[in-house]
């Protein structure tokens, strides 16, 4: 069941504050990966022991030099058509939430599950973040 | 910002392994942990004796990529439990650290 969206929308603002697009359904999904580019999706959520470092530490990576063409969200219990679409872009990735998606077009090249945000501070998270932009985002976004 | 249960122990919410003295072994997101029972929510588990895969392999690859789902609620009785650790902190290679 859906949380009340005035207690989600902040949780949103975090990342779109930021210049991430939000992504609510299937179709904005597809488009969104419909492209030769990199793209990392944000898999949010609104849990407090994983998002809550999640959306500052994305926020902070994406400021890097080297970041993807592309940063897209999509919030898990909320958007549900537009997170499971996202989810059938990572077909042998078992589902967590938060979690990030890095893709070079529509395949996936790097995945970082909850458990590996969990109880972690934002800079760490951005720092795994980077280090991923750097191994697969060849170009400087403008 | 978000929700948070401070109340529920440091382990609420956190995804955990329960390796049980019988060799079998939980992966799932920890509800609770007491001298009672471990709680699991949204869980997987790895049978010895009945998995081709070895438990070092399961849990490289949970490690790498998380777990998939399987089981909405487990209760692992505490008697039962040899190791309880976060996946975050199984070595690369699958391996438990020591507990």
């Amino acid at each position: 069941m859906p949380y009340p969206e005035e207690l989600v929308t902040p949780m949103r603002k975090e990342l779109t504050d930021h210049g991430v697009t939000e992504l609510k359904s299937a179709t904005e999904v597809e488009d969104f990966l419909s492209t030769d580019e990199t793209s990392l999706v944000i898999v949010n959520s609104v849990c407090g022991c994983a998002a809550g470092g999640a959306r500052p530490g994305a926020a902070l990576a994406i400021q890097s030099e080297t970041r993807p063409a592309r940063v897209g969200t999509v919030f898990a219990g909320q958007d549900v058509e537009a997170t499971q679409k996202a989810r059938d872009f990572c077909a042998q990735v078992p589902p967590s939430s938060p979690s990030m998606a890095l893709f070079k077009g529509s395949e996936l090249v790097w995945f970082l599950p909850r458990h590996m945000i969990e109880g972690r501070d934002p800079q760490s998270i951005a720092f795994d973040l980077v280090q991923a932009f750097e191994e697969h985002c060849s170009s400087t976004a403008s | 910002m978000g929700t948070f249960h401070d109340h529920m122990g440091e382990l609420h919410g956190i995804t955990v392994v329960v390796r049980q003295l019988d060799g079998n072994t939980w992966i799932g997101r920890c509800h609770s942990e007491d001298s009672v029972e471990v709680i699991l929510h949204d869980a997987d588990q790895h049978v010895s004796q009945e998995s081709d895969e070895s438990p070092e392999d399961w849990l490289k690859r949970a490690r790498q990529m998380g777990h998939w789902p399987r089981v909405s609620t487990v209760r692992v009785p505490r008697e039962r439990v040899k190791v309880l650790v976060r996946l975050s902190d199984v070595t690369n290679g699958g391996e438990l650290p020591a507990s």
